[in-house]
């Protein structure tokens, strides 16, 4: 093999050498081509030259009609700069006249709130000027009230419409800003008795407010036509003429003209400007076009010529550079295949060459190396029957054929044999080689052992395997876990056209164990209770555990809920019994709740949550049961569904709103604060109070956006009581723990730059019971530093220390109207809350009394010292609209909260 | 037979309405809505077109009267050539002192059942005063009406000892630029109460302008602010700033100290309007009360006409007898404003005031609230004592 490498290289050296004994007749051919170019420039300028001749001659001939049309439309330009000339001059007119129409004694006048004329008489004859030759002023109806002497209206009117008139027919004259739908000037021309003037009738409206409510009449004598041209033209401005509509239709015959003069219109008075000479422009405007027309073909062939040049130089040209460059290239191939040959004999990688029936015919050192084949044993082989055995993948094999019989190449990955016997894997890359007639004669195969790699990425999937099943499993129980329920609920039961059953375990007591005996004793009982999972359901069934205490089993398909009862009932009998942890007895029962999609109440993918709503009741109804998802439930979760549903529509809606009780001074009785209540604007079921949606919405997570909502609602009301000067001197908003760690408090409050209203902030009692995060003490002392109040909120219901009040250091506390309501029967009562106010005085803040209901109750609360009183004795909780009716009836105490005592002082004071 | 109204449909759209409402709820009221056709015409505030109507009326022989609109120019410019057309026009918002008292010798044919400026020139003098005014001043609309006003309610200032810091006209059809230009002189001025006699649409310019002053004078506005239909509308931002109290007759205060004269108002002029009517909604409901009370006086003395011997064929001895008998109306009439003794004599010299229905007794001063709500004022003392006739 390798001498017929070498033999291959000398011939392809030999043929190098015939080309390049070929060079001199080539050099005598790029003689010949120079020659050629040459010639090839000649023709192109010849042709160059005699397209221009001949389009100039076409143009000469054919272009004589378009002369005509051009100089027509040159004298069209200048008619309608003409005309717009004298539409100028009349517009100028028309704005003077309409200035005096707008004057205020013209209006009076024509109102009539004035009787006498004088002033008005004076004010329109100042309007006079040369060319002025009378005016009128008429009243809505049209009848004079001022008119100039000599003018006869009504022979005026006649003397415009007589068949002389130019504008026989009124016309608007829209040019200037004319109030919308409101009637507009009116102009009228006629011919003088002097050719170079026009009689021009200006009829202006007086208006008022928009509606007609009289006319200006005035009529000028102008020189309209001399202010439209130079003096130097004038002698030729008899050749311009102002005419009506019909007379420039009329004129070519009257006059005899070939064709119909250039005429402009003249704005929108229905005059024309018309030119009746147009011969002295033909000579000039001819040879400007001519000169036009040859600039036009000269530079416009001179493109096309060279790209056609360009275009045939590089296809006579071309064929002889190709040829050179060919032959080069040729030369350089031979000399790469030769080299090839000697880096494979010297590659690490196997390589085999096989002839077309596939027999090795070449090796290289690295394939003796990698098979423990030599030349000797594999010359004459065919490479399959050489290396492959019984673990070489068959379909890998057939596809190897099929490439080989289609002549194609293939890379892949297989494994080989070596010469001992032992099994490696390889990746293997095939392809044909062919000969110089294009025929491929052979084929090469480099293969590279990965055996090392093979091994790597079957451990890597064996690590996988066990990583899934762990994510999959619960590692106490071994039981599949949550993710691997959820898989079955989307992949298999939520696709399963048939009904299917789910039963949802949750152990009663399990706590209890817990605490009691430790976790060691819980984990065995969870792993007894799988135990007894394992061995009760059935094959096809499916147990996992999906929470602390909580297990799950999907029936497998043809299992109804009859079964999944029984199953329950066997489970419960089984899990109720004692289990022994280190000589304790440990004992849970549980509640099994049963879902199934043949009742029709539910479909498949639902079973989970349905089974979970059945395990709620079963629950609710003293645990150690079974309860099956039935209509009653449904119709519960269906509620519950529609209600989550419309509060989030209410939460996109704005449908939450906020209403305000006042608060007012227990001694002068005026307002000096409103609570925020919560209201839902249901669209069907009218104004809900927060019973009816809060506990939905506090398990739906959407407490904090009805929070922000009511909290920018009452801030935007409490500023636009600002604004209207009835501003409340405190507005106070109920806020959970929640709430006071929103860090978008802060930014909503930015919104509303309140100068004259405090907002407070009221906590309930039993938040200071609760343990709360350092950060939730932060952000109270955090709002106290913004100037927001802190009020403890139904002080007395629950169970907060006094220490814990100590800590929090509110400005204010608000009594429970629990406790407030009874004090005008109980004097235990009445005591309880002058005990209550005591603590509040001993602590320097302000003491509220929530649930005021009567006269008695105010007189009562007074002698006990409550600063502040809230209750429907004073008002029920309003809309903001009533909100302003109440303050405005009883006043505000603006000096309530006006310049606030720091909570510290007073704690230092009352200390 | 016929009543005319005369009043500016285009302009003063709340009033003009608010009148042929009162007219048409009084007929009903009477049970005569069928005895009379009502022919409303507008004269969109010109004064020459309101002349028309009144001699177009006075040449139709079933037209009894005429009743006023909102501006008083037509009946101060042509006061004489209408009072010879010889029929009754009832005024139930037109304010010019001078309407009303004619010509001596010749027969005065106008009638008022609403605020006359010679008592409202006291009246807003007074209200000066008693809110402490120190620096007050004027602005008036630049007609006869406006005009006659600035001289009347000076007049009343200095007879209190006080004085106006400076009185500025407006021109007809002034707009924004001009009252901000006025707002910047009465700023300059100090005023710290500004009397108004304006039309809706230059008051609402200046109100406007007066909201963007650090300290808004407090405004005691004549009741020539009403008219346009998106007053409130338009008033309500400046409002939050501007203090703003418009004279206008005390039919909110009666309503308030007796709700039954609510009941029969809206009754009426629901049943007139053919839909739900409610007087909380009328802005401004004045020219309501003022035109049903003066049909009601109308229908009383129609009904001693028709009894008279003078009552003939003659649309002139007609006019003559309705005209004898809103002298002597044989009882009472109980209308919305008042209780209506005798609400006519003839003008004399030391009877100027014999065709005004209403005294100064009946005015009441109401405040436009910030979200733009009329608010009730208090009944003058003079009420509260006698509901008879002032």
């Amino acid at each position: 093999m390798t001498s017929r490498s070498i033999k291959r290289g000398r011939v392809t050296d030999n043929r190098r050498l015939t080309a390049l004994d070929a060079v001199p007749a080539s050099g005598s051919r790029v003689g010949d081509r120079r020659g050629l170019v040459r010639r090839f420039w000649a023709v192109v300028i010849a042709g160059y030259t005699a397209a221009i001749l001949v389009v100039c001659a076409g143009v000469w001939l054919s272009a004589q009609p378009f002369l005509n049309q051009m100089q027509r439309d040159a004298i069209t330009d200048r008619a309608v700069a003409n005309a717009r000339i004298i539409e100028d001059q009349l517009e100028q007119a028309v704005e003077v006249y309409r200035d005096a129409a707008e004057n205020s004694e013209v209006l009076r006048l024509v109102l009539g709130y004035e009787t006498s004329t004088v002033r008005v008489v004076d004010r329109l004859n100042a309007l006079e000027t040369e060319d002025h030759v009378r005016h009128a002023l008429l009243d809505y109806r049209g009848f004079p009230l001022i008119v100039s002497a000599g003018f006869d209206l009504r022979e005026a009117r006649a003397g415009y419409s007589r068949a002389e008139t130019l504008g026989t027919q009124p016309r608007r004259f829209a040019t200037a800003g004319m109030v919308a739908n409101a009637p507009q000037p009116v102009i009228q021309v006629r011919h003088s008795n002097n050719p170079r003037r026009f009689d021009v009738l200006f009829s202006v409206p007086v208006i008022v407010r928009g509606g007609l409510e009289g006319t200006l009449v005035v009529e000028r004598n102008m020189a309209l036509t001399a202010a439209a041209f130079s003096e130097a033209e004038a002698s030729g401005a008899n050749d311009w003429q102002i005419v009506t509509a019909f007379q420039r239709d009329q004129m070519q015959t009257w006059r005899d003209l070939p064709e119909m003069p250039v005429a402009a219109p003249i704005g929108d008075t229905g005059l024309y400007l018309l030119n009746l000479d147009q011969s002295g422009y033909v000579a000039t405007l001819g040879w400007e076009i001519l000169r036009r027309v040859l600039q036009v073909v000269v530079w416009g062939l001179l493109l096309p010529f060279l790209g056609m040049a360009v275009f045939g130089r590089g296809v006579i040209a071309k064929p002889y550079e190709a040829l050179a460059a060919s032959r080069q290239k040729l030369a350089q191939s031979q000399k790469e295949v030769a080299e090839l040959a000697q880096i494979s004999t010297m590659s690490n990688d196997a390589i085999l060459m096989t002839d077309v029936d596939e027999r090795i015919i070449w090796i290289n050192p690295a394939f003796t190396r990698l098979t423990g084949f030599d030349e000797k044993a594999s010359l004459g082989r065919r490479p399959g029957h050489l290396l492959q055995g019984a673990d070489t993948d068959k379909e890998t094999t057939a596809r190897i054929r099929e490439a080989i019989k289609a002549r194609e190449p293939i890379r892949e990955e297989l494994v080989n044999y070596h010469a001992d016997g032992s099994a490696y894997w390889v990746s293997l890359s095939i392809s044909p080689l062919t000969s110089t007639d294009g025929q491929v004669d052979r084929f090469v195969a480099i293969s590279v052992d990965i055996t090392d790699k093979k091994l790597a990425e079957e451990r890597l999937e064996e690590a996988r395997r066990e990583t899934e099943y762990q994510a999959r499993h619960d590692a106490l129980t071994g039981l599949p876990n949550r993710r691997a329920l959820d898989d079955l609920l989307e992949e298999e039961i939520g696709r399963d056209p048939a009904p299917r059953t789910m039963v949802r375990i949750d152990l009663d007591h399990f706590k209890a164990v817990n605490d009691t005996h430790g976790h060691a004793a819980g984990d065995h009982v969870l792993v007894n209770v799988s135990n007894i999972l394992r061995d009760k359901v059935a094959p096809t069934d499916f147990a996992g555990r999906v929470g602390g205490d909580e297990f799950v089993i999907a029936l497998g398909p043809g299992r109804g809920c009859a079964d999944g009862i029984e199953l329950a009932e066997t489970l419960l009998s089984e899990i109720r019994q004692d289990v022994i942890f280190e000589g304790k007895t440990c004992r849970v029962g549980a509640s099994f709740g049963v879902a199934a999609s043949e009742t029709g109440l539910v479909e498949n993918a639902n079973l989970l949550v349905a089974a979970d709503a059945a395990l709620y009741e079963a629950k609710e109804l003293g645990r150690n049961q079974t309860v099956v998802y039935a209509p009653a439930i449904h119709a519960d979760v269906q509620d519950k569904r529609r209600l989550a549903f419309e509060i989030e529509r209410g939460i996109a809606r704005e449908e939450f709103v906020p209403l305000f009780q006042p608060q007012v001074d227990a001694v002068t009785k005026k307002i000096v604060g409103a609570e925020v209540l919560l209201r839902w604007q249901h669209p069907d079921q009218g104004l809900l109070t927060p019973d009816a949606f809060l506990a939905t919405a506090a398990k739906l997570s959407m407490l904090t956006e009805i929070d922000r909502i009511i909290y920018r609602q009452g801030l935007r009301a409490a500023a636009e009581l600002e604004r209207v000067g009835y501003a409340l001197p405190k507005i106070s908003f109920n806020v959970g723990a929640a709430q006071i760690e929103d860090p978008e408090l802060i930014a909503i409050s930015d919104l509303y730059a309140l100068e004259k209203t405090r907002v407070s902030f009221e906590i309930l009692e039993s938040v200071l019971v609760e343990e709360q995060s350092s950060n939730f003490r932060f952000q109270v002392d955090r709002l106290r530093e913004r100037g927001y109040r802190i009020e403890i909120d139904d002080f007395g219901s629950g169970h907060a220390s006094v220490v814990g009040l100590m800590q929090l250091n509110p400005d204010a506390m608000k009594i429970d109207q629990r406790l407030i309501i009874p004090i005008t029967e109980s004097d235990r009562t009445r005591n309880l809350v002058k005990h209550i106010v005591g603590i509040g005085r001993s602590f320097g803040i302000s003491v509220t009394a929530e649930g005021v209901e009567s006269a008695e109750h105010v007189a009562i609360l007074g002698e006990l010292g409550c600063n502040t009183l809230q209750g429907f004795h004073f008002a029920k909780a309003l809309n903001v609209l009533d909100l302003l009716d109440y303050i405005e009836e009883t006043g505000t105490d603006p000096s309530a909260f006006a310049d606030p005592t720091p909570a510290t002082t007073r704690q230092e004071a009352a200390g | 037979m016929r009543i005319y109204i005369d009043a500016d449909f285009s302009h003063s759209v709340s009033v003009a309405q608010g009148i042929e409402l009162g007219v048409r709820a009084a007929l009903q009221a009477a049970g005569q809505q069928d005895r009379f056709d009502v022919v409303a015409r507008d004269h969109r505030a010109n004064s020459r077109r309101s002349f028309d109507t009144v001699a177009l009326a006075a040449s139709d022989p079933h037209a009894v009267a005429v009743f006023g609109g909102m501006h008083s120019p037509p009946y101060l410019t042509f006061n004489q050539e209408l009072n010879a057309h010889g029929i009754p026009i009832l005024l139930p918002w037109s304010a010019g002192a001078a309407i009303t008292r004619g010509v001596q010798g010749r027969r005065n044919w106008m009638f008022r059942v609403s605020v006359d400026d010679a008592m409202a020139g006291a009246f807003l003098a007074d209200e000066a005063m008693n809110r402490n005014c120190r620096r007050p001043g004027m602005v008036a609309v630049d007609t006869p009406w406006g005009t006659g006003n600035l001289v009347e309610v000076q007049r009343q200032l200095q007879a209190r000892g006080a004085r106006a810091v400076g009185a500025w006209r407006l021109e007809t059809g002034a707009g924004y630029s001009e009252a901000a230009r006025i707002v910047q002189l009465l700023e300059n001025a100090s005023v710290d109460c500004l009397l108004l006699f304006g039309s809706s649409y230059s008051s609402i310019n200046i109100i406007q302008n007066l909201a963007l002053m650090q300290r808004p004078p407090t405004v005691l506005s004549h009741w020539g602010i009403y008219g346009n239909p998106n007053l409130m509308d338009e008033l309500r931002v400046p409002l939050a700033r501007v203090d703003l109290r418009v004279l206008g007759t005390c039919g909110l205060e009666r309503m308030r100290a007796d709700p039954a004269l609510v009941t029969v108002a809206e009754a009426s002029a629901t049943a007139a309007a053919a839909l739900p009517v409610s007087i909380s909604a009328m802005q401004p409901p004045h020219a309501f009360f003022n035109a049903f009370d003066a049909t009601q006086i109308l229908l009383a003395a129609l009904e001693k006409a028709q009894a008279s011997p003078n009552w003939t064929a003659d649309a002139d001895d007609r006019r003559n007898a309705i005209r004898q008998a809103l002298y002597s109306l044989p009882q009472p009439v109980v209308g919305l404003l008042a209780t209506y003794q005798q609400p006519f004599d003839p003008v004399q010299p030391d009877n100027p005031d014999g065709h005004e229905a209403l005294g100064k007794g009946d005015l009441c001063m109401q405040r436009i609230d910030a979200i733009g709500r009329l608010r009730p004022g208090t009944l003058p003392l003079i009420q509260q004592v006698d509901e008879g006739h002032p």
